[in-house]
């Protein structure tokens, strides 16, 4: 009996997805795929994972730059490891960004405030597409949350230079950097914002909508809550 | 005669110029996956958009090729758009672009076989019974094909969109692409479709790729040049026997070349002007 359909559509995608196919042209292993053409398979796996790289290089024209030479042999173990599961462009440009954190210390050459830029470029691109308000309930009066439109970073290294300097500023200090990026709703460009420790935490806090400590009820909380308020980094449920 | 509309692909990235230009064109096509995902702002924009101006719908992620069932949810969503838009059709591709847990993002054909039409044809009347409005099927341009093919291109769309009810949305480019490609032949594969059944018509410009390892260049759809003579030739083949309410110029890239587009259109309309009253 012959196999059925899905099974070889899922054979197919398994071939066309594989780094097999897309860099080095090998034919398909399977008995499931004979017959097909090998060299139009290939040329498939390749105008599909120009298409993927497109998406996600739109998104982290920063970090593609810093990738430098080494881009080839990243983007081949990437898409040996991290096989495309959707068409949305935010989901494959997150998953490239995990896929930099997760090399960290050993991209070569040494590069490990990449996925630091990356995650920036994933933050502002989010604040970019933002949330539909009408999808999100309204907080109870009077209790904060994190406002919609903002992303927290926590960054191994401090990147701001390589946003204001371009890519070619000098390699970043190793400095745990806490970062707020904002989409002002009249300007283009994403803000950012520099965060103390307690600030984070506080803005962590409500994203996880953990209850607020104790360290958050003095009255020198209620000053940095109200700079919160008027940085728009949170919202009061009115 | 009954004119065609005349209009364009929405793209975002042309927001601004599409605005400001509406007034060149009779209707826009909209991707109604756009309408429920991605920028809340950007579907506010759309459904703004279509206040103004004629609109039709047309899908890139329904996949209606892969063998699992129809995702019917999925079909509801893009019903409930269609009825905010006001869209007077919706299309989709005849492809497959995933399967559970994996998509190439890339259109692909399905194997040419009875069985695989049957199953097609189940899902279209699925949809059709879920749709207010028509349904269309569109022919896509394939790299590939499937091995052992009990019919080609045109009998199966053929006997597709006869047992569904499905119309048909006409990628002239895709037939063009296909024809240079897989050396077949454009006018036959246009001439061999029912008479009337072409209800509306895609057009665009591609791009030749060259790979090391390709013994000649291979044609793609990149949806980024001029309409080419030969497609607006074919265009002028399908309006002699076919009555389109659309036809729908395609462009994703190269957009900063907007006198193009407006030339694109010019010439279209040119077309049909020369087409006299010969589709009606």
């Amino acid at each position: 009996m012959s196999e059925r359909l899905i099974e070889r559509q899922r054979k197919l995608l398994d071939y066309l997805t594989s780094a097999e196919a897309i860099f080095d042209g090998l034919p398909p292993a399977d008995p499931a795929l004979a017959g097909f053409n090998g060299m139009r398979l290939r040329l498939e796996a390749r105008f599909s994972f120009g298409k993927r790289i497109d998406k996600i290089r739109a998104l982290l024209p920063l970090t593609f730059t810093l990738l430098g030479e080494s881009r080839d042999g990243i983007l081949r173990d990437f898409s040996a490891s991290c096989p495309p599961g959707s068409l949305a462009r935010i989901d494959n440009t997150v998953e490239f960004c995990e896929f930099l954190r997760a090399r960290g210390e050993s991209l070569v050459p040494a590069q490990p405030w990449l996925s630091d830029v990356a995650a920036c470029e994933v933050a502002f691109a989010r604040v970019r597409v933002g949330i539909d308000r009408h999808s999100v309930p309204e907080p109870p009066a009077g209790t904060p949350r994190l406002a919609l439109n903002v992303v927290l970073l926590r960054c191994r290294y401090n990147v701001a230079a390589f946003f204001e300097a371009g890519p070619g500023a000098p390699a970043p200090e190793r400095r745990e950097t806490l970062l707020a990026v904002k989409s002002p709703t009249s300007a283009s460009q994403p803000r950012v914002f520099a965060l103390s420790k307690g600030a984070y935490e506080f803005l962590n806090g409500l994203a996880e909508a953990r209850p607020l400590s104790q360290d958050f009820a003095g009255p020198e909380f209620a000053a940095l809550r109200g700079e919160l308020v008027a940085c728009g980094l949170i919202e009061i449920g009115t | 005669m009954t004119k065609p509309d005349i209009g364009i692909g929405y793209r975002h990235a042309l927001d601004a110029w599409t605005r400001k230009n509406l007034t060149r064109f009779d209707t826009l096509e909209v991707i109604v996956d756009h309408c429920f995902h991605g920028n809340p702002a950007r579907r506010d924009g759309i459904f703004q958009l279509a206040r103004e101006i004629p609109i039709v719908a047309h899908g890139i992620g329904l996949s209606i090729g892969t063998d699992v069932p129809l995702d019917i949810s999925y079909v509801d969503e893009v019903a409930r758009a269609i009825e905010r838009l006001g869209a007077s059709a919706y299309s989709e591709h005849l492809a497959f672009t995933r399967v559970p847990g994996r998509d190439l993002m890339n259109l692909m054909p399905l194997p040419r076989t009875i069985a695989v039409a049957e199953a097609i044809v189940a899902k279209v009347r699925a949809i059709r019974a879920v749709l207010p409005v028509p349904f269309l099927l569109e022919n896509i341009a394939y790299v590939f094909e499937w091995p052992e093919p009990e019919m080609d291109e045109a009998s199966f769309l053929n006997l597709v969109l006869a047992e569904s009810g499905a119309g048909l949305l006409l990628d002239i480019e895709n037939v063009r692409l296909n024809a240079r490609n897989h050396r077949l032949d454009a006018a036959g594969f246009i001439d061999w479709l029912p008479p009337g059944s072409v209800q509306q018509v895609h057009l665009a410009g591609g791009a030749a790729v060259t790979e090391p390892f390709l013994d000649a260049p291979f044609h793609a759809d990149s949806h980024s040049h001029p309409v080419s003579d030969e497609a607006l030739d074919l265009l002028a083949r399908v309006l002699a026997r076919h009555k389109p309410t659309h036809i729908i110029l395609e462009r994703d890239t190269r957009l900063s070349e907007t006198d193009e587009i407006l030339a694109d259109i010019a010439a279209i309309r040119s077309r049909i002007a020369g087409a006299g009253d010969i589709a009606t």
